[in-house]
């Protein structure tokens, strides 16, 4: 009991420290992960944690949830971060626990995605999204400045606080392409958060010069997205927004400064890009966990039984917005 | 003489006396439900070229309704339903030579513009019924009631306003603009009565709670009053289309302002040609009877006197 008090103290709990420190009602209702890095979305919908997800006041007055819009403001309800506390030194908002607190749309926000919907592009709908975010999002942190891995999750989530968790996906078959549509339930989708070891900034040691440079980078952040996926920049430049810092002796002997960075960048070897790349998709892996098993019933299929890897389509989780 | 006794026709004749007794749709729930109109005459056309006069179709309607019809207490204080009853009851026997009443609507599945006629001798009227006791609108969203009235002139006139003043142009504040005038109270965890309050508990409202609650409002604005849908036939695909006769939204559009200066002209114009027969003055063209204007054309086509160009 004095334990349970004491926990009290902290600001963002897991979901497990929620469950079990605030109601020990439900604390069995919330599966235990076998992977302590995966967690079922639905340990964090769970209408118990209704019951116990509104910040605290003292949260409030400390500045670490933004201002109450109103007293009518839907609840909000904690959301753990995929890079986890230990990435976002800088923003001593976020729980211990890499949890913030979020809450799901109202009409205002909703609107936004139906406001000139014929004429939406991806860009735009893009751009919703980062808007959205940094409306929901109740923490008093600058939701731009989160890695964009975040976004995809965060915005999947207040989706299914907005909205009901039962989805239609379609999967097609890789060998008959017959086409399956599926219910799932958005709650019962696995997320993996960045072990504790993974730290962004990422060190990469270049090689491609010859000589050892230690180039120290980041992954992009939501308000760099834009400028990352751009395709109309080449690669090196792409990856110099994300430089933060680069170390190493020139040849000549002298220490490597800010005025060498873009001639660094710019010229890097190929197996040096690579590098980078794994270590990037390596950090992409991470979020939500999108593989469904697909089993084709179709007898004259040559997969006909066979057990097939399939990715549920993104763009099945914003029809909802339009339904 | 002759233009003595024309003076006396048109203002002691049987023309200029009568006042047509109408029985309002709200049948006395808040007011009298009798309101009776008299006679529009030509200087009705000089109201309608007012630029002034006003901007947006409904304070248009008001407009007319207040200089023409004898109501049984303030316009702003009277339901929309024997607004748009009266209007009906005034275009069909005094404004319209025949009770026909034409207005546009753009069809939903080919985008042709159709002029759509309908009648309104034989179109249903329903009237609310005294001896029941009258239902407030109550919407259940989540545990909440919202309890809502029936809609008044007074609401329309806020709703155009509220939105040519308010800073967010947005649906979502629109629709709220709409219908918060309308609502009495929301019974959630205390009973709103704030407007305030009501503003912000509807702006936190879901898109689909806010769009059904917009419908159904919509709905119990016209429940009473003339018959307010309308099915029609669209001339160029011919497929089936529903349409509003009168809609609020259309109505408390705020109009561009200009002036029709030829029409003016025109107006002065024949009144003056008018004015020099010897039979009448300005005044006694004035005073004629505005669905009597081509008739009485014709009576002085026939008498030989009319000026020349007409």
């Amino acid at each position: 009991m004095t334990e349970v008090k004491k926990e009290r103290k902290i600001l963002n709990p897991t979901p497990e420290e929620l469950s079990a420190k605030l109601d020990l009602r439900s604390a069995n209702s919330i599966p235990k992960s076998k992977d302590s890095t995966t967690i079922p979305l639905e340990s964090l919908l769970e209408s118990n944690i209704n019951e116990i997800s509104k910040p605290e006041l003292s949260d409030m007055s400390m500045g670490k949830i933004k201002p109450q819009e109103s007293v009518f403001a839907p609840k909000s309800l904690p959301f753990k971060l995929i890079c986890g506390k230990h990435n976002y030194p800088n923003m001593e908002n976020i729980g211990d626990d890499g949890l913030i607190y979020v809450r799901k749309m109202s009409s205002k926000e909703e609107n936004l995605f139906y406001e000139d919907a014929q004429h939406m592009t991806i860009e735009r709908f893009n751009s919703i999204i980062t808007q959205v975010l940094s409306i929901c999002v109740r923490s008093n942190i600058n939701t731009n400045k989160l890695y964009s891995i975040e976004k995809l999750p965060l915005f999947i989530f207040i989706l299914s606080l907005t909205y009901e968790n039962i989805r239609q996906f379609k999967l097609i078959c890789d060998f008959c392409s017959k086409e399956y549509l599926i219910n799932k339930d958005i709650k019962s989708i696995k997320t993996k958060y960045l072990p504790e070891e993974l730290i962004i900034p990422m060190p990469i040691t270049l090689e491609g010069y010859g000589y050892p440079i230690n180039l120290l980078l980041h992954y992009p952040t939501i308000d760099e997205e834009d400028s990352f996926t751009n395709e109309e920049l080449d690669v090196t430049t792409r990856i110099r927004f994300l430089v933060d810092k680069i170390e190493g002796v020139l040849p000549t002997g002298e220490q490597i400064e800010e005025k060498h960075y873009d001639d660094i960048m710019a010229y890097l070897d190929k197996e040096d890009i690579k590098k980078i790349k794994v270590v990037f998709d390596e950090i992409r892996s991470y979020g939500f966990d999108f593989e469904e098993t697909l089993i084709c019933d179709n007898k004259k299929c040559s997969g006909y039984k066979l057990e097939q890897k399939q990715s549920l389509n993104v763009e099945d989780f914003f029809k909802i917005i339009y339904e | 003489m002759l233009r003595i006794s024309l003076r006396l026709f048109m203002s002691n004749g049987f023309n200029h006396n009568f006042k047509k007794l109408i029985f309002l749709p709200s049948n006395g729930l808040e007011y009298l439900p009798y309101a009776s109109i008299k006679n529009v005459t030509m200087s009705l056309t000089l109201l309608t070229l007012d630029k002034n006069a006003s901007n947006t179709d409904f304070e248009n309607i008001i407009q007319i309704i207040e200089r023409y019809v004898e109501l049984p207490t303030s316009i702003f204080d009277m339901f929309v339903i024997d607004i748009y009853f009266i209007w009906a009851s005034l275009l069909s026997l005094e404004i319209n030579d025949s009770d026909k009443y034409v207005f546009g609507g753009i069809c939903k599945h080919c985008g042709e513009v159709n002029s759509i006629s309908m009648n309104f001798s034989q179109h249903k009227t329903n009237v609310i019924d005294r001896y029941k006791p009258f239902k407030q609108l109550k919407v259940k969203i989540n545990k909440d009631t919202i309890v809502v009235n029936l809609r008044k002139t007074k609401d329309n006139i806020d709703y155009t306003y509220l939105k040519l003043y308010s800073k967010e142009k947005d649906n979502i504040t629109n629709i709220i603009h709409y219908i918060i005038s309308q609502i009495d109270y929301i019974e959630t965890w205390d009973r709103l009565t704030d407007k305030q309050l009501i503003f912000e508990y509807l702006q936190f409202l879901s898109y689909k709670d806010l769009v059904l609650l917009l419908e159904l409002v919509s709905s119990y604005n016209h429940i009473y009053g003339i018959e307010n849908e309308l099915m029609y036939r669209c001339i160029n695909c011919r497929k089936s289309n529903y349409t509003t006769v009168f809609d609020d939204f259309r109505f408390c559009v705020i109009n561009p302002s200009g002036v029709n200066t030829n029409k003016i002209i025109g107006f002065y114009k024949d009144n003056i040609e008018f004015s020099q027969l010897s039979i009448m003055s300005i005044e006694d063209y004035m005073n004629i009877p505005y669905r009597d204007g081509e008739f009485f054309n014709q009576g002085l086509q026939g008498a030989k006197l009319l000026p020349r160009g007409f």
